[in-house]
C-alpha cells in the first residue's frame, strides 16, 4: 500500500524522536530489571538505574570537555559549521546580520553621546570637586539659577565647605584695529576664577584684586586659539595691546590649548576680562542686584563634601533670606518666593536637565532596538539550527550535555554578533560625524562626541551581552526540551512555537512602544511648525550688534536712531527695525495693572513677554495693528511712557474695555516703570509655544539696551545688501561691530534643531525597531511554514482550501501580533506620564505632546496590515507548492 | 576529516560494537553493552549515552541494520544486525587495532 507508507513517512521525523524514547526507555527498564535482581527494590533500581544512565551521560561529557585540545577542535568545528551554516543562505543571513549590525551600530552613536555628555569627566583637575552655586525659587518652581553678585560674595565670606568661591559671566564685545571691527565673546572673570578651575596661564599672569578695582589699566587675558589667530603665537605678546569695544587693553595672559569654559555661549570664549567690583555690582542697593545674575563656581574642600557644601549654602541661603527679606519676597501681600540655595554638581549645570533627560531618553530607547534585534537573532539561529540539523534535537533528545550545546549556539551567536559588531561600528563611525552635524551645537561636551576607546569598549560588551542573550535562549530551549524528552513525555511542536510566538508579540509591544514615542514627537513637532505664528518671516533678514562708540547717558536709543536713519537710505529695504531680539521669548516679566490688586496671587497669573522695539518692528513683522498706534519717535526719553500690548492681553485683562490709555507697571530691575497703553497689535506666537502669552513692546527709545537685533525686510527674493547695511551703519560709528547675520527663517528653524533631531532620531529608531519585529514574525512564520509544507500538502491533497490553510498557518501568529500591538499600546500610554517632564528635553512645549488617536489608530493599522504581509507571504509561498509534488518527493 | 582523537574514541567503540554483533545473531542495545561488560571483566562500561549515538550512526552508515522485536522478557525492543558492510568494516578496523597496539606494544617493550 503506496499511500500508507507515504502517509507514515510524513511523520518519520517525528517517528524517529519517538522511537529514540522507546529504545532508551527499554535500556533504562533493562538496568532495572538487572539491579532488581541484585537485591535492590524497585523503586531504588528505578532511581539507580536513571541516576546511572544520566550520570555517566555527564561523565562522559565532562571526560570530553577536560581535554583541551578536544575542546579547541570542536570550536574550531563551531565555528567552520556556523560559517557554513552562514553561507548556506546568504541572503538571508546577510539581512539577519545587516539588521543586528544596525541595532549595534545605533547603541554605539547613542553611547557616544551618552558618553560625551553624562561620563566623559570636565576637562579640568579633580573635575568632580568642582561645584555650580545656585538660587532656587521653589514657589516659582525655578531651581539651578545663577546668583547674583552679593550673595556670591556671602558665600564666599561664610563658606567653610567650599574654597575657592568664584563666577563669572560673559557678553560680546567688539575687537577693532583689524580690516573690520569684529564680534568677540569675552568672559568677565572674578580674580579666583581660574584658580577654580585650577587652570594656569600659559604666558603671563592671572589677574590679582587690584585688577577688579575701578581706575586701573584695561587689561585682558586671551584664549590659545585668539592668540594663535590674531598673533600668530607670538611669545612676547605680553603688554601689547588690543583695542577692545573701542578702548585699548594691555595683554597680561595667554590661557593654554584646551581650556576653556565654553558652556554658555554659542561661540568659543576669546577674551577674558576683571569683572569690576564697583558697588554697581556689588551692592544689594544697586538698580541691577537682583537682575543680574552670575555664573558661580566653586571648588570643594578636600575635607568636606558635596552633601555637607549644599546642606551649609541652605544655611547661608536661609540667614541672607533673614537678612535681606525684602529680595526674596512679591507682590503687595509679600509671598514667600521660596529661595533655597543649594551646590549642584557642574555637569549637572553645564548640561542642564533637559538635555540629560534626552540623553538618557535615547539610550532607552536604542537598548530597546538592540533587545529587539536580540531576540531576532535568537529566532534566527533557533530556526536554523532546527531546519538544518535535526541531529541537534537528536542529540539533546539522546542527552548530549547542556554545556556542549550551549556552546555550539554560543559560538554560533558569536559569530554572528562579531560580524554585526564590525558591521556596527562602521556604520557608528560614519553616523556620530552625521550627529554631530545635526546636533550643530559648540558646546565643548557634545564637540568631544566620538567613537574613543571607552566608546568602543561599550560596543564590545554590547556584542558579549547579543552573544549570550542569542545564544543562551536558543541552547536552553533546546536543553529544556530534552529534559521534556527524559521525563518521558512528547516532543510537540506547540511548546516550541508558544515560546517563539510570545517572543514576537514581545519583539512588536517593544517597537510599539517605539513607534508611539516617535509619533508623539514627531506630531508634537509638526503641531508646532503648523500653528500660524502671527508674523511673516519671508525677506526678513536679522542681525546683532552691540552698541559700540561713546555710552549716552541718556540711553542706547539715540545711537540706534541715528542707525536707523542711516539705513533709511539703502536701497532695497522696505523696512528696517532694531528691537531687543528677533523674536518674542517666553512670558518672564511680571506686570501689575494701576488701579488693580497686586498681591502675588493676582502678579502670579500677570507675566507677559517685553520686548523692546523701534517703530517699523510691527512693519518688518508684518504685525497688524488692532486698535490705537504704533510707536513714533516722538515716544522718546523725555515723553510719556508709552507700551503697545498684543490682542491676548488686552482680551485677558481688559474684557469688555478699552485698554488704550490704561496704565500697567512692568520691567525689571531700572526698567520697571508705569506706561499707558497707546495701542494693540495682533498676537506673536513665540518660536517653542503653541499659545500665545501676554506680550508688551516698550520703545527703543525709551529703554536702555546695549544688545541689539536689526531687522530688515526686503523685497521678495531679494536678498539683503550686507555690505550696503554695514557701510551705512559705519558712516554713524566706524567701529560696529555687525554678526550673526541670519535670514529670519533661519532663525526660526534653528530654534525647532531639538526637536527635529529627536524626531530623527527616535523615528529612525522606531523604523528600526518595527523592520526587526516585522523581520522576526517572518522568520517565524516561515520556520513554522516549512516544517510542516508535508502537512499542509496533505490537507490539500484531502480536501483542504488554500483559505483553510492560511488560517491555519496565520491565525496563531497574528493574534500574538495583535496581542503584543495592544501591549505596546497599553505600555506607550502608561509612560505617557512621563510626558511632563520629557517635553521639556525635546524642546517642545508640553501641549503639543498629546497623542493623537486618529494618528495612533491609523498607525497601527498600518502596522497589523504589514504583520499581514509578514505573516501570509510565507505561508502563500507554501500553497504555491504543488501537493503531489510533495508527497511523491517522499 | 576525521583524524582526530575523537574520531577515534569513536571508531574503538564502533569496533567494539561491531565486533560483538558479528559472533551473535541479532542483540539490542542493552545486550551489547552487557556483553561487552562481561566480555571485558568489567573493564570497559559502555553507556547509553554514547552507544545509541554510535549505533545510530553506523545504521546511517550502512554497518548495522535494525529492526523492532520482542525482547527475551517480552518487552518491545529494537535488535541490531551486521551487514555485509558491516564486516568489511571490522575487518579494517580489527587490522588497524592490531597494527596500531602493536606499534604502540614495540614502542613500550623497546623505548
Amino acid at each position: 500500500m503506496p499511500a500508507l507508507s507515504r502517509f507514515v513517512n510524513l511523520f518519520r521525523r517525528r517517528s524517529v524522536d519517538r522511537e529514540l524514547d522507546d529504545e532508551l526507555t527499554f535500556h533504562v527498564e533493562m538496568l532495572t530489571d538487572k539491579y532488581m535482581r541484585q537485591g535492590l527494590s524497585r523503586d531504588e533500581a528505578v532511581r539507580a538505574a536513571r541516576r546511572h544512565a544520566g550520570n555517566t551521560l555527564v561523565a562522559k561529557e565532562e571526560m570530553r570537555e577536560v581535554h583541551i585540545m578536544l575542546w579547541i577542535d570542536s570550536l574550531a568545528r563551531d565555528l567552520a559549521y556556523g560559517a557554513r551554516m552562514f553561507l548556506r543562505q546568504p541572503g538571508t543571513s546577510l539581512l539577519a546580520v545587516l539588521m543586528l549590525s544596525l541595532g549595534i551600530g545605533a547603541n554605539t552613536v547613542i553611547y557616544s553621546l551618552l558618553h560625551a555628555a553624562l561620563l566623559r569627566p570636565l576637562p579640568f583637575p579633580s573635575p568632580d570637586r568642582l561645584v555650580a552655586v545656585v538660587d532656587n525659587f521653589v514657589t516659582q518652581n525655578q531651581f539651578d539659577a545663577w546668583p547674583s553678585v552679593p550673595e556670591t560674595l556671602d558665600v564666599r565670606a561664610a563658606s567653610r565647605t567650599l574654597d575657592p568661591v568664584s563666577f563669572f559671566d560673559t557678553r560680546d564685545v567688539q575687537i577693532n584695529g583689524g580690516t573690520e571691527p569684529v564680534r568677540a565673546i569675552s568672559a568677565r572673570i572674578d580674580g579666583d576664577f581660574l584658580r577654580t578651575l585650577a587652570v594656569q596661564p600659559a604666558l603671563g599672569r592671572t589677574f590679582n584684586g587690584d585688577d577688579h578695582q575701578p581706575g586701573r589699566d584695561r587689561i585682558v587675558i586671551l584664549s590659545d586659539a585668539f592668540w594663535r589667530r590674531n598673533f600668530g603665537a607670538d611669545p612676547n605678546v605680553i603688554d601689547r595691546t588690543i583695542i577692545v569695544n573701542g578702548a585699548p587693553h594691555k595683554v597680561v595672559g595667554v590661557l593654554p590649548p584646551g581650556v576653556n569654559f565654553d558652556y554658555f555661549t554659542p561661540e568659543p570664549i576669546e577674551l577674558y576680562v576683571p569683572y569690576p567690583m564697583t558697588p554697581d555690582y556689588t551692592s544689594r542697593l544697586a538698580a541691577f542686584a537682583s537682575v543680574r545674575r552670575v555664573f558661580a563656581i566653586a571648588r570643594i574642600r578636600d575635607t568636606a563634601t558635596i552633601e555637607q557644601a549644599d546642606a551649609e549654602l541652605r544655611t547661608i541661603g536661609q540667614r541672607l533670606k533673614s537678612e535681606h527679606p525684602q529680595l526674596y519676597r512679591r507682590g503687595s501681600d509679600g509671598q514667600d518666593l521660596g529661595f533655597t540655595m543649594s551646590a549642584a554638581p557642574l555637569r549637572r549645570i553645564v548640561l542642564g536637565r533637559g538635555a540629560r533627560t534626552a540623553v538618557l531618553l535615547l539610550f532607552a530607547a536604542v537598548g530597546l532596538v538592540l533587545l529587539i534585534a536580540c531576540a531576532n537573532t535568537a529566532q534566527f539561529l533557533m530556526a536554523r539550527a532546527i531546519e538544518r540539523r535535526p541531529e541537534v534535537v537528536i542529540r539533546a533528545a539522546l542527552g548530549a550535555g547542556t554545556g556542549r550545546l550551549l556552546r555550539q549556539f554560543l559560538t554560533e551567536a558569536f559569530l554572528f554578533a562579531a560580524v554585526a559588531t564590525a558591521l556596527g561600528v562602521l556604520q557608528a563611525s560614519a553616523l556620530v560625524g552625521v550627529l554631530r552635524g545635526l546636533i550643530g551645537s559648540p558646546s565643548p561636551l557634545l564637540g568631544q562626541l566620538g567613537l574613543n576607546v571607552s566608546v568602543i569598549l561599550f560596543t564590545v560588551i554590547v556584542t558579549v551581552l547579543v552573544t549570550v542573550i542569542a545564544g543562551l535562549f536558543p541552547a536552553l530551549h533546546l536543553a529544556r526540551q530534552r529534559v521534556v524528552a527524559g521525563d518521558g513525555s512528547r516532543l510537540t511542536g506547540t511548546t516550541r512555537s508558544r515560546t517563539r510566538h510570545a517572543m514576537i508579540a514581545a519583539q512588536v509591544a517593544a517597537s510599539v512602544v517605539l513607534l508611539v514615542g516617535a509619533l508623539l514627537v514627531a506630531t508634537g513637532l509638526r503641531q508646532l511648525q503648523d500653528t500660524p505664528t502671527g508674523y511673516d518671516a519671508d525677506g526678513v533678514t536679522v542681525m546683532r550688534l552691540r552698541a559700540a562708540g561713546r555710552p549716552d547717558p541718556r540711553g542706547t536709543g539715540g545711537g540706534y536712531q541715528q542707525y536707523l536713519q542711516a539705513l533709511s537710505s539703502v536701497p532695497g529695504l522696505s523696512h528696517i527695525a532694531i528691537a531687543d531680539g528677533p523674536l518674542q521669548g517666553f512670558a518672564g516679566t511680571e506686570f501689575s495693572i494701576v488701579g488693580r490688586a497686586d498681591d502675588a496671587a493676582t502678579l502670579s497669573l500677570q507675566r507677559a513677554g517685553w520686548a523692546i522695539v523701534s517703530p517699523d518692528y510691527f512693519k518688518v513683522l508684518g504685525i497688524p495693528l488692532r486698535a490705537g498706534r504704533t510707536f513714533t519717535d516722538s515716544d522718546s526719553v523725555d515723553a510719556p511712557q508709552a507700551v503697545i500690548i498684543n490682542d491676548v492681553m488686552a482680551r485677558r485683562f481688559w474684557p469688555d474695555q478699552n485698554p488704550i490709555g490704561q496704565q500697567i507697571k512692568s520691567g525689571m530691575g531700572p526698567r520697571l516703570r508705569v506706561a499707558t497703553i497707546v495701542g494693540v497689535v495682533g498676537d506673536v506666537r513665540p518660536t517653542h509655544r503653541l499659545e500665545v502669552p501676554p506680550q508688551i513692546y516698550t520703545s527703543y527709545l525709551q529703554q536702555s539696551e546695549p544688545n541689539a537685533t536689526l531687522l530688515v525686510k526686503t523685497a521678495a527674493g531679494q536678498s539683503a545688501p550686507i555690505d550696503a547695511i554695514k557701510q551705512a551703519i559705519r558712516t554713524v560709528v566706524p567701529e560696529q561691530a555687525i554678526f550673526d547675520i541670519r535670514p529670519l527663517t533661519a532663525v526660526i528653524a534653528q530654534s525647532t534643531n531639538t526637536p527635529r533631531l529627536m524626531t530623527r532620531l527616535l523615528g529612525s529608531f522606531a523604523i528600526l525597531a518595527v523592520a526587526l519585529a516585522l523581520l522576526g514574525v517572518y522568520t517565524v512564520v516561515s520556520y513554522v511554514t516549512a516544517r510542516r509544507t508535508k502537512e499542509i500538502a496533505l490537507r490539500r491533497a484531502i480536501g483542504a482550501t488554500p483559505n483553510d490553510v492560511l488560517r491555519l498557518l496565520g491565525v496563531p501568529t497574528l493574534g500574538w501580533t495583535a496581542g503584543g500591538i495592544a501591549i505596546g499600546v497599553v505600555a506607550a500610554a502608561w509612560l505617557m506620564r512621563l510626558v511632563p517632564s520629557a517635553a521639556n528635553s525635546f524642546g517642545l512645549p508640553e501641549e503639543s505632546l498629546r497623542l493623537d488617536p486618529p494618528t495612533i489608530v491609523a498607525a497601527m493599522t498600518l502596522y497589523v496590515i504589514v504583520v499581514c504581509f509578514a505573516v501570509l507571504a510565507p505561508a502563500a509561498r507554501a500553497l504555491r507548492v504543488q501537493p503531489a509534488s510533495i508527497l511523491r518527493a517522499e | 576529516m576525521g583524524d582526530n582523537k575523537k574520531d577515534q574514541l569513536q571508531g574503538t567503540l564502533d569496533l567494539l560494537v561491531l565486533r560483538i554483533l558479528s559472533s551473535a545473531e541479532a542483540m539490542h542495545g542493552f545486550a551489547i553493552a552487557e556483553r561487552i561488560e562481561q566480555v571485558s571483566k568489567d573493564v570497559l562500561r559502555v553507556e547509553a549515552g554514547s552507544l545509541y549515538p554510535a549505533l545510530h550512526r553506523m545504521t546511517e552508515a550502512g554497518w548495522v541494520k535494525s529492526s523492532w522485536g520482542v525482547s527475551e522478557n517480552n518487552r518491545r525492543a529494537r535488535f541490531y544486525t551486521i551487514t555485509a558492510a558491516g564486516r568489511k568494516r571490522l575487518a579494517d578496523e580489527e587490522a588497524h587495532w592490531s597494527a596500531l597496539t602493536s606499534a604502540v606494544g614495540r614502542v613500550l617493550k623497546n623505548a
